[in-house]
């Protein structure tokens, strides 16, 4: 490469920053030649749109989405999953706005199920979260919707996204679900799929708790409960829905407990409880302290089913994830799962 | 969307939401609308805040009635 | 070199805003409160005031979270019931 060519790439990345297109890392120019073949990859017109969002009165096209997806890194063959998520930020059941401008700044989560993971290489294990170089579908993709949160729906820093610190996951934040020997059905299976249906779920999370825990699977459930429900969430009054990704130690665990979903739904959802008297002494609930607040219990989400389990991360580590929700209203900060149509 | 259904609309920010509330004015298709702010925060405000932010605002909202938006 | 352009952006609207009340006196009024912490607080005590000082009655008190627009069922209800709406407090 001559120094011609390079001087020219990084003025053509110099153009994207000064254009305010980025999200503060280097994009990879949206040259129309390549804007193209994201688009053929998923056989759609530019002008179609794909999601119209009431509350950004815009409908995004699939030509923003390709050049979005594109400069954040994505392959052509990421473009349906990315499509899927753009779908999934306009369901009421998201509730886009709050999870784009709240004060919380939550990070928008993209779970993966289905095949597609495997065929595209999106990590469900080791280094889940992380960075790394066999990571490129898990870290393009998340950045792709963000982008197209910044680019397309304008939910900008210090104007319309009012995040008081924000998360690094708002850089990106994808992964796939853990779906190989799994002790019960995936999250897809669980909402009604089959489990041959690629699809995509969208969580707002305020929060990532990891949670440690050698004891019995009754134990360690025990931690996860009060993780979900630590006075200082956000979610907690509202009881917005909340997510645990259990590691492969504890996925283990609970496979040999015999348990199923539901009982450990329910499990954890018991020790979600903080006595409305401990909310008060903790600033979270007004008015004074009655004997009769030291018996009420408050239990951190409305029910057991509302709680999403994955099974995800590395297979070594007594470790979970504890992901609490966004705030808002409990209907919103998890999306219904979209299918992710592949060409 | 209430102007556009015959409905004239007051709305109400706090402060330090002033360039949020004009960037979504923006957005909606309305730059110049304009629209009342009062002194972040509220989750913590008094009764005798209440009181006294609420007096100052129902001479504002008055006069915003009174005054419309710009044509 | 030419970019695709990844951004996009709203058109301005049309809009004509409805003429103000030309009394105030008796006005029929909406109060949409966005659930925030002390916004109802707030909203039904200024609508307190504005009836006492001017008579203004309300005539619906909305509770609406601040993620959405107005639906369609929403705007229906707000225009056959009142002469004008206040909303807050975007927090």
């Amino acid at each position: 490469m001559n120094d011609d060519a390079r001087l020219d790439a990084a003025e053509q990345i110099e153009l994207c920053y000064a254009n305010d297109w980025t999200d503060g890392l280097p994009v990879i120019p949206p040259a129309p030649h390549l804007v193209n073949e994201m688009l053929r990859a998923v056989r759609l017109e530019p002008d179609t749109v794909i999601a119209t969002m009431a509350s950004r009165r815009v409908g995004v096209t699939a030509e923003k989405i390709a050049a979005n997806a594109l400069m954040a890194g994505c392959r052509p063959e990421y473009m349906p999953v990315v499509i899927a998520a753009v779908k999934a930020l306009a369901l009421p059941s998201f509730g886009l706005h709050h999870a784009a401008a709240a004060l919380a700044g939550p990070t928008i989560m993209i779970f993966v199920n289905g095949p597609i993971a495997k065929k595209l290489g999106i990590n469900d294990g080791v280094n889940l979260l992380g960075p790394g170089p066999a990571q490129r579908a898990n870290a393009t993709i998340g950045r792709a919707l963000r982008l197209i949160l910044l680019n397309c729906l304008r939910y900008i820093p210090g104007t319309s996204d009012r995040a008081t610190f924000g998360t690094p996951g708002k850089y990106t934040c994808c992964i796939a679900e853990n779906e190989e020997n799994h002790p019960w059905e995936p999250w897809h299976v669980e909402c009604g799929f089959k489990p041959t249906q690629s699809t995509v779920t969208l969580v707002g999370i305020t929060t990532m708790i990891q949670v440690w825990n050698y004891g019995n699977h009754e134990q360690m459930l025990r931690t996860i409960g009060k993780a979900l429900s630590f006075e200082g969430s956000i979610a907690l009054l509202e009881r917005t829905p909340g997510t645990v990704i259990f590691g492969g130690e504890h996925a283990e665990m609970l496979r040999a407990s015999g348990w199923s979903k539901q009982r450990i739904k329910e499990c954890i959802f018991e020790h979600t409880a903080n006595s409305v008297a401990e909310l008060k002494r903790a600033g979270r609930i007004d008015g004074p302290i009655t004997p009769e607040d030291e018996r009420t219990v408050h239990y951190a989400i409305p029910k057991p089913e509302d709680l999403m389990l994955v099974c995800a991360g590395g297979p070594v580590g007594a470790l979970s994830l504890v992901l609490p929700g966004p705030g808002s209203e409990r209907k919103a900060g998890r999306s219904a799962s979209v299918p992710i149509e592949e060409i | 969307m209430l102007e556009k259904i015959g409905v004239p609309a007051v709305a109400i920010v706090t402060d330090v939401f002033n360039s949020t509330a004009r960037e979504m004015a923006k957005l909606w298709g309305v730059p110049d609308f304009r629209f009342l702010m009062m002194p972040h925060p509220l989750a913590n405000m008094s009764e005798t805040d209440i009181e006294k932010q609420t007096d100052e605002l129902v001479v504002r909202v008055v006069e915003l009635l009174k005054t419309g938006q710009p044509l | 070199m030419m970019f695709v352009d990844p951004t996009m952006k709203t058109g301005r609207e049309n809009i004509s805003y409805v003429p103000r009340p030309k009394k105030l006196e008796g006005l029929r009024v909406a109060i949409i409160e966005n659930t925030k912490k002390n916004a109802e607080a707030v909203m039904v005590r200024l609508a307190e005031k504005l009836n006492v000082a001017y008579g203004m009655k309300v005539s619906l008190l909305m509770h609406k979270p601040q993620r959405d627009p107005l639906k369609d069922e929403e705007l229906k209800e707000l225009k056959g019931s009142t002469d004008i709406v206040i909303s807050g407090v975007g927090d």
